[in-house]
């Protein structure tokens, strides 16, 4: 009995330190434009810049990481005007993990998907998994740059389109 | 014997008791912004337009379709071409030829796909821009929309026999 209950204590004090992430937090760029250019010459505009995806987790512990983009609206919105949001692309440029000191497994980014046209439903960037630390104390940063195009036309009205868009973090 | 079945009650109560699959999420937003403004580009059928005569004195005539794009400004916005030519007539040997202001060198515009409104009457065409599509109003769109110029010059038994070229200057203005 006395060996049952060392078993007992040995397994709940292992699950406890182990199975679990201390904290994550996600942010990303707050803003990415694209300036007016002629279609004719210009048929898929850039973004002025990539959107920086930062993912900070203390004390990973091998979670497997999903990173997913949605629009919050079907449209890009200019007062009565719209654009339909699916001409708005995004593509995974570069995804890294940096350990704040060596870990007992290392993180890894699975191959990012796209190129993709934004939806309102949540479309998955990039899979992962974060690794596991040596202590309690450890941090992993990811890193995932997305860069982003849109298709221009003449037949937009002239204005100012904005829409917001929610990434999401999971970790399991 | 006892102890190992002891053991045994006890991974089975460890599976009754696991803890659920750990979950984490986080949110976080960015803004999109996309700025749409007047614009325009045109291009004309290719870098020559051969004007050809029936003989016996008939008139030059030849035409160029020329293709245009635009979008005005939502609200006050406006848009036009013109054509205009940019020098007098040039003889490739030195003939002496038509003349800008003296001979009839005159245009017509048809069959705009486009906005605005085309002059198809027939306008002298000379060192000065004249009208080709007006009347663009606001908010006007135009993908790869077309008209043809059609161009006459009135021949003259006067003129020395050579080739004549002048180069024709169109501009699509959109704000």
């Amino acid at each position: 009995m006395r060996r049952v209950a060392a078993v007992l204590l040995f397994v709940a004090a292992g699950t406890h330190a182990a199975r679990a992430l201390a904290s994550i937090t996600l942010s990303v760029s707050a803003n990415v434009s694209f300036p007016s250019a002629n279609p004719n010459t210009t048929p898929v505009i850039n973004g002025t810049g990539p959107v920086t995806a930062t993912i900070f987790i203390v004390n990973p512990q091998r979670e497997d990481i999903t990173l997913t983009v949605q629009a919050n609206g079907p449209t890009l919105v200019s007062g009565t005007d719209s654009i339909a949001i699916g001409n708005v692309g995004w593509n995974v440029g570069s995804a890294i993990w940096v350990h704040s000191i060596p870990p007992k497994n290392m993180a890894f980014w699975n191959p990012g998907n796209g190129p993709r046209a934004l939806s309102t439903s949540p479309v998955t960037v990039i899979t992962g998994n974060d690794g596991r630390a040596m202590t309690n104390a450890d941090t992993v940063t990811g890193t995932v740059t997305n860069l982003f195009t849109f298709q221009n036309s003449w037949l937009y009205s002239t204005g100012t389109y904005t829409q917001t868009i929610l990434w999401t973090l999971t970790a399991i | 014997m006892k102890v190992l079945k002891g053991s045994l009650a006890a991974l089975a109560l460890m599976a009754l008791v696991a803890l659920p699959a750990f979950a984490a999420s986080a949110n976080a937003t960015t803004t999109v912004s996309i700025t749409v403004a007047a614009d325009a580009k045109i291009s004309v059928c290719g870098a020559t337009t051969t004007l050809s005569t029936a003989g016996a004195f008939a008139d030059y005539l030849g035409s160029c379709v020329v293709t245009y794009s635009l979008r005005t400004t939502k609200v006050g916005g406006s848009g036009s071409i013109t054509l205009a030519a940019t020098t007098n007539w040039v003889a490739g040997a030195g003939g002496a030829g038509p003349v800008i202001g003296t001979d009839s060198f005159s245009f017509t515009t048809t069959a705009n796909t486009g906005p605005g409104t085309s002059n198809n009457g027939s306008i002298n065409a000379v060192l000065a821009n004249q009208n080709v599509i007006t009347a663009i109003g606001a908010n006007a769109h135009a993908n790869n929309a077309s008209f043809s110029s059609n161009f006459d010059l009135v021949n003259s038994p006067s003129w020395e026999t050579d080739t004549y070229t002048v180069p024709i200057r169109y501009t699509i203005t959109s704000n």
